[in-house]
């Protein structure tokens, strides 16, 4: 009889208690304005950028080609007209003028 | 002795300075027996040029026989001013032309060819074309160099206004232009239009074989482009009186494409001089040696129209073997450089 009757009371003053807590809470208690922002970003892909290359000229090599002469076995070629006298050339004028 | 070499489509010229020498550069292949056809030819004293069990008759010979028997077909080593890509016996045929007019050479000889500029309206390079007349010369024992075909036009009919001035060779596979300021290329280029445009052209629209069509317009008497003479022509309404007719028109749309393709060109070029005064335009080669030539020239050419101011236009002395003598020129300074 005398443990239901302190079992009774220790739980009274629990409620008590956690009422009076309760209270103090309502009227006292502000809740924080920060908002908890989800860690998982999502994540924006990248964009490709043309970046500005110069474009390198073409270099030029010489070609070392193997030329056939291809000869002839026989040749009976005359010319077809042969002109003979002094040939009138500007070789002068041109090396004066190359001369300055 | 140097030598001028001038390597073009229709003719091969060579110039010493005492001889020059020509040979028409088409040939026709024979069919039969081989040993039979060289017996005749040998017998008739007709030249021949035998390779791979083939006999080609070489020269005016074979050009000949080509308008005589039309079902003969005239074959060409070269084509707009290159060599001809279908031609499978074009190289023996050359190396043969080119040894009977060079000869081999002496110690140090010094032999200069001409090559065309590239040309605006193929995709063809010239450098196969260049290399291969190289060796072949080389062959021969020869120091070979090159210039371009209408700076040798230049060096002989440029050099009262100091190189100054624009030169226009007009041969049978192409016309080479070169505008030249103190010696200086300013511009150089071909187009693959020549003497044989216009007669494929004319064939075409009067159903003349076009080895008859480049007959008359060698040899025909009444051949004369200049105006007044057209209008008699006109009248006369024969059969060759149309390919005259035909000849003129086409010989007008070749300088129109020339003259035309030269102000876009010097248009589109950086870097080109000023001409602060007027200067010649000098003509040569064998598609410029039809009579009334300059008439059809001078019809086609508008001062207003074009970007150089035109002291006079000028029909070079001895047009077909000018680009030879150009040549020859370059070769001989060469030898007496070498010399000193």
């Amino acid at each position: 009889m005398e443990i239901s009757n302190t079992f009774i009371y220790a739980s009274l003053i629990l409620w008590q208690i956690g009422f009076i807590v309760g209270i103090l809470l309502k009227l006292f208690y502000k809740p924080n304005e920060k908002k908890f922002v989800p860690t998982a970003v999502k994540s924006i892909p990248a964009v490709e950028v043309m970046t500005p290359k110069v474009q390198p000229g073409h270099i030029d090599v010489e070609m070392k080609k193997k030329i056939a002469l291809q000869k002839p076995t026989t040749s009976s070629i005359k010319s077809d007209e042969v002109i003979k006298g002094k040939v009138s050339t500007q070789k002068e004028k041109l090396k004066q003028l190359r001369r300055g | 002795m140097a030598k001028g070499l001038d390597c073009g489509t229709s003719f091969y010229i060579a110039a010493t300075e005492d001889t020059v020498k020509k040979q028409r550069n088409a040939f026709l292949t024979v069919d039969g027996q081989v040993s039979q056809v060289k017996r005749m030819l040998k017998r008739q004293g007709i030249p021949f040029v035998e390779k791979a069990g083939k006999v080609h008759i070489v020269g005016q010979h074979a050009f000949n026989y080509a308008q005589i028997f039309s079902t003969s077909e005239l074959k060409r080593p070269m084509k707009s001013g290159l060599l001809n890509p279908t031609e499978k016996d074009a190289l023996p045929v050359l190396n043969a032309i080119i040894g009977e007019l060079l000869g081999d050479a002496k110690e140090g000889e010094t032999c200069v060819y001409c090559i065309p500029s590239k040309p605006i309206d193929v995709q063809r390079e010239v450098s196969y074309h260049e290399d291969v007349l190289r060796t072949i010369i080389e062959q021969y024992g020869y120091s070979v160099k090159k210039i371009e075909e209408a700076v040798a036009i230049g060096y002989e009919g440029l050099v009262d206004t100091q190189l100054t001035g624009v030169a226009i060779s007009m041969g049978a596979g192409m016309c080479n232009i070169a505008v030249m300021y103190q010696g200086m290329t300013a511009l150089s280029f071909s187009v693959s239009r020549g003497g044989d445009w216009v007669d494929e052209n004319v064939s075409m629209d009067t159903g003349v074989s076009q080895a008859k069509v480049t007959s008359i317009k060698e040899n025909s008497n009444t051949l004369d482009l200049s105006s007044a003479n057209y209008q008699n022509i006109y009248e006369e309404d024969t059969d060759e009186a149309n390919v005259l007719i035909a000849i003129r028109s086409y010989y007008g749309a070749l300088v129109n494409y020339l003259l035309t393709n030269l102000k876009v060109q010097f248009e589109g070029v950086e870097n080109v001089p000023n001409f602060p005064e007027a200067v010649p335009i000098v003509i040569g080669g064998g598609t410029s040696l039809v009579k009334g030539f300059l008439d059809v020239f001078n019809e086609q050419f508008d001062q207003n129209e074009f970007p150089i101011p035109i002291s006079e236009i000028i029909h070079i002395e001895d047009a077909h073997t000018a680009v030879a003598r150009g040549c020859l020129s370059e070769a001989q300074l060469i030898e007496e450089d070498d010399e000193e």
